[in-house]
């Protein structure tokens, strides 16, 4: 394709000099967020506990074999899982007859609107062994004398299938987009030549989107090392430990902090995220993949004949384990006024979400706070992103391509290692952030910098060159060329954008487990705290809250979008 | 009346070329590190009014050298001066952005910029130059007339068809008048029926309203048709310049002649008869119409298009040599014959009715006078794949 020609034509086309210098100023600030408090975090552990003694503490941690070996059972299993069903499922929703119109364009984006920790309590409401809806349902059904099972969230098989489902969408994603670029030229050729389905599936379709498909395996292996949301609300009760929540818990139930000891399992994260950066460069240098026509014609689909029920079944059980379901028991455990296994219609009412909404209350703040930090954080990241995008697509010289590396950086790492820089490098002094909101709209900002720096970029790529070209030509000066159609044209992907930091953020527990506080609570930091201690139907009714608040703000948006005029 | 704040835009004096480049060079670094000379010491000068069309295969810099009189993208060296004013000059420094030159330009993609309505894409260079809104108006609506596009103004361009695309980028090429308007390939993504449509129109639309046009083409069909004057490039070089007859007539080397359409290359020797240059070949001596800038006894080509032989003792003002038919191919308006004299392929356009059969003797007539002879590069490109049966 002639496209990476064009980008590199040299002229740049968009000349503001402000906005080369505001890059270069935000970027230089960036790089000294993201990589100061990491690297001065590991300088001062080590400074502090004498070289190595908080490398010989960390390995005299308490079942810290065991834990690393879930760890690993956990990111094996999940990933490869996560992978394999991510990927069938996009083909058969982009390829084939089971593709069921709106629904297959929404199936990607569904499972993001309940953040991961209204997820893994939407399971638990609906798998506890004793009092889970489905569990009770099934037993009155089959009439079972038992009181508990059949099925147990508190479980490895649980604990699996939430971090599967949490996976799936990231690999459903990256797959989609680039099946949807593959010539189907290419597929009907192979049939044409006498080739099955199954055969031009593996033979052809597989191979023109492996690269799609390393990465996006790549981005589930960083996320299922950091997730944390199923670890600690399921795999605490069940006594699976894994990394991710031993790093938290040595910060947050220890008390002096073991800040240094927590850094080295960090570090032993990084290690791990490092490794398999360098088995997916290897992967994807060692072959030769197909150029992919960027045609962008509909696919005359793959009849899948007598089964394209059962795939159509595979989709909407997928949908509905990542959304429906959750929602669902969610929404039941709200209205309850106990979480109990019977449900009487006359005691339902929505008293928990008069709790949630009391005024004073910390549930209330939370959501003021969540959203808040959401919209702020979402901006702020999503503007610095853009200013770095259009200078890099202005000129794409070693400075741009080194910042725009660096705002992708944190994607590289784990949220918890660059929670705990931000922690400890701006907790005391002489920043003294502790405790305030500042900390957390400084961390979501750092954190979900990557997803903002790839909706940019991308919002500025779908903008052809010889558009912008165009106006300079028709005598426009830089600055209006960017105002009247460069802006234009990227804002339906920015708003897109914008939707999805802000759902992340809004959701957030990584961050907010470690630096939000009862002063400043955030929604995911109130769900994990009071999930072992509060009131079960106002647990509810908070991620019941986050999820509509996530689900509106993202269609409101969608619709705006559909609505500004864009062929 | 348009205000132009604009420095490209003032000739310096009555008789200044529209476009001059002088030593223009842009060299790329490939990303396996091998550098790329795609224009490489290009002069050039082009008045009012004229049509030029910048010829040559894919790769020979074609779009690169319009880029940079676009302002699009800075030659390494050299300078360019638009109307008489420098706006490019490596040595001081000088180097106007594109907004700055005044040019319109019509892109290979179009460029319609889908958030904007048909109307309001054409309206864009003028409300830039500040035009007022009741001349925008009248403007817009007489160009979209021109192009034959009044009706669809309101549309979006995701919603007209590849041809009104065409039609519209053309009319934001055009609509702010100004004297040079330059072309990338504009006809390349639309079917060969409407290619010819538009070509023409393109070319009355340019004697309308008078401006010059640089358009580059690899077509050399569509080189032919439209200019005033037809620049081929070859390797970032200009391997000629001149009009299109000139050109297709007088092939200044082989990789012209070759490039202007299929021809019959017959090797020979430079010499001199009575006075005059002369090509001796297999096929006998041929006066040439003019002298030859070749030396005496260089080895030369004399090209002889396939239109200019004929088969049979037809029109018998030349001179006729014995040729076995190896293949036929009908095509139409005439038939496609590959014969061969002795060790040498000719290509003849026959447009006479006559029944002829693969493998017949016949006799082939040949112009008496060699009118076009280009020096030998010593490429023998071949028609017939199996020479050795043919011998
Ligand atoms: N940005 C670039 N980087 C490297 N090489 C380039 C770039 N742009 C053009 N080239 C090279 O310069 C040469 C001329 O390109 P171009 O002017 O586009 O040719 P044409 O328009 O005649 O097809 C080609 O060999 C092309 O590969
Ligand atoms: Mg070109």
């Amino acid at each position: 394709m002639t496209t990476s020609i064009l980008a590199k034509r040299s002229r740049p086309m968009v000349r503001v000099a402000p906005l080369r210098t505001i890059c270069l100023v935000l970027g230089l600030l960036m790089a000294a967020l993201i990589v100061l408090p990491i690297v001065g975090t590991i300088v001062r552990t080590f400074a502090e506990s004498e070289g190595l003694s908080a490398f010989t503490r960390a390995a005299e941690l308490d079942d810290l074999g065991t834990t690393l070996l879930n760890t690993a059972i956990v990111v094996v299993v999940a990933v490869s899982a996560a992978t394999l069903i991510g990927t069938v499922l996009a083909w058969l929703s982009e390829r084939t007859t089971a593709r069921m119109g709106w629904v297959s364009e929404i199936t990607p984006v569904m499972p993001l609107l309940v953040p991961p920790v209204a997820l893994a309590v939407g399971f638990v409401f609906l798998f506890s062994p004793r009092a889970g809806v489905v569990n009770v349902a099934i037993r009155s059904f089959t009439r079972s004398e038992a009181t508990t099972g059949p099925f147990n969230i508190f479980s490895w098989y649980g604990l699996l299938s939430l971090y599967v489902i949490e996976l799936i969408p990231v690999v459903y994603l990256v797959v989609s987009a680039a099946l949807r670029s593959v010539d189907p030229a290419l597929e009907q050729a192979s049939r044409t030549a006498g080739a099955g389905l199954f055969r031009t599936f593996v033979s052809v379709t597989l191979p023109s989107i492996r690269p799609a498909v390393v990465s996006s395996m790549f981005m589930s292996l960083t996320i299922a090392l950091t997730l944390f949301s199923a670890p600690a609300i399921v795999g605490a009760t069940a006594g699976i430990d894994v990394l991710s929540v031993r790093i938290v818990r040595l910060l947050t139930a220890t008390y002096p902090p073991e800040t240094d000891v927590a850094v080295v399992l960090g570090l032993l994260t990084l290690i791990c995220i490092g490794a398999a950066w360098t088995v997916q460069l290897r992967i994807l240098a060692a072959q030769r993949f197909a150029v992919v026509g960027g045609k962008g014609q509909r696919a005359s689909l793959i009849d899948l004949g007598p089964w394209t029920v059962p795939a159509k079944g595979l989709v909407l059980t997928f949908l509905s384990f990542a959304t429906v379901l959750p929602a669902l028991g969610l929404i039941l455990v709200s209205v309850q006024r106990f979480w109990s296994p019977r449900i009487e219609i006359a005691t339902l009412g929505f008293d928990a979400y008069r709790r949630v909404f009391a005024s004073g209350s910390i549930t209330r703040e939370a959501i003021t706070n969540s959203v808040a930090l959401g919209a702020a954080g979402a901006t702020i990241a999503l503007m610095i992103a853009t200013l770095c995008a259009l200078a890099l697509r202005e000129r794409a010289t070693g400075v741009f391509r080194a910042i725009d590396g660096l705002l992708k950086l944190p994607a590289g790492m784990s949220n918890i290692v660059i929670a705990v820089g931000i922690l400890v490098t701006f907790a005391g002094s002489p920043f003294n952030l502790s405790g305030t909101v500042a900390i957390l709209l400084l961390a979501y900002v750092i954190i979900y910098m990557p997803q903002a720096s790839i909706a940019a970029n991308s919002a500025g790529s779908l903008v052809g060159r010889q558009l912008t070209e165009a106006s300079s030509i028709a005598g426009a000066a830089p600055s209006r060329t960017m105002r009247r159609v460069l802006l234009p044209l990227m804002v339906p992907s920015l708003a897109s954008g914008w939707t999805l930091l802000f759902v992340y953020m809004a959701g957030d527990l990584t961050a907010s487990v470690l630096l939000a506080s009862t002063n400043t609570p955030t929604v995911g930091y109130v769900l994990y705290e009071q999930f072992t201690s509060g009131s079960y139907p106002t647990i509810a009714a908070l991620a019941v809250v986050l999820t509509s608040v996530s689900s509106l703000v993202a269609f409101s948006v969608l619709v705006l979008s559909r609505r500004a005029r864009t062929t | 009346m348009l205000r132009d704040g604009d420095v490209g835009g003032r000739p310096s004096s009555e008789t200044a070329p529209i476009v001059a480049g002088r030593g223009l060079r842009r060299t790329y670094r490939r990303r396996d590190g091998e550098e790329v000379r795609a224009i490489d010491g290009i002069d050039v000068e082009f008045g009012a009014g004229e049509f030029v069309v910048l010829l040559g295969p894919s790769g020979c810099g074609k779009t690169t050298l319009l880029r940079c009189l676009a302002g699009l993208e800075s030659p390494d060296a050299g300078a360019i001066s638009l109307r008489g004013s420098t706006v490019f000059d490596a040595e001081a420094s000088v180097d106007l952005p594109p907004e700055k030159r005044r040019a319109g330009m019509m892109f290979q993609s179009y460029a319609l910029w889908p958030h904007m309505t048909v109307q309001d894409n054409v309206a864009y260079p003028l409300k830039v130059r500040r035009a007022g809104s009741a001349e925008i108006r009248a403007r817009v609506d007489e160009v979209l007339r021109l192009v034959g596009c009044a009706a669809i103004a309101e549309q979006y361009p995701g919603e007209i068809s590849g041809g009104q695309q065409q039609r519209v980028a053309l009319a934001r090429a055009v609509v702010a008048r100004d004297d040079l308007v330059l072309f990338d390939e504009p006809l390349s993504n639309v079917d060969a029926q409407l290619r010819e449509t538009l070509r023409t129109e393109l070319s009355i639309l340019q004697r309308a309203l008078g401006f010059t046009a640089v358009y580059v083409t690899h077509d050399q069909s569509e080189a032919l048709a439209l200019a005033d004057t037809v620049i081929v490039l070859n390797q970032g070089r200009i391997a000629q310049i001149g009009p299109p007859a000139d050109i297709y007539r007088h092939p200044a080397s082989a990789y012209v002649a070759r490039f202007m359409g299929p021809v019959n290359e017959i090797p020979g020797r430079l010499t001199r008869r009575e006075g005059k240059d002369s090509v001796t070949t297999s096929l006998g001596t041929f006066d040439a119409t003019r002298p030859l800038p070749s030396d005496l006894g260089s080895d030369v080509l004399l090209v002889l298009r396939p239109s200019e032989l004929s088969v049979g003792t037809v029109g018998a003002a030349g001179r006729q040599v014995e040729a076995t038919i190896r293949s036929l191919q009908f095509q139409g308006d005439y038939v496609e014959v590959l014969v061969t004299a002795g060790q040498q392929e000719l290509l003849i356009r026959d447009r006479s009715d006559q029944i002829l059969q693969v493998g017949q003797s016949v006799l082939v007539t040949l112009p008496g006078v060699a009118r076009a002879v280009v020096p030998d590069d010593g490429l023998r490109p071949t028609r017939l794949p199996f020479t050795d049966e043919a011998a």
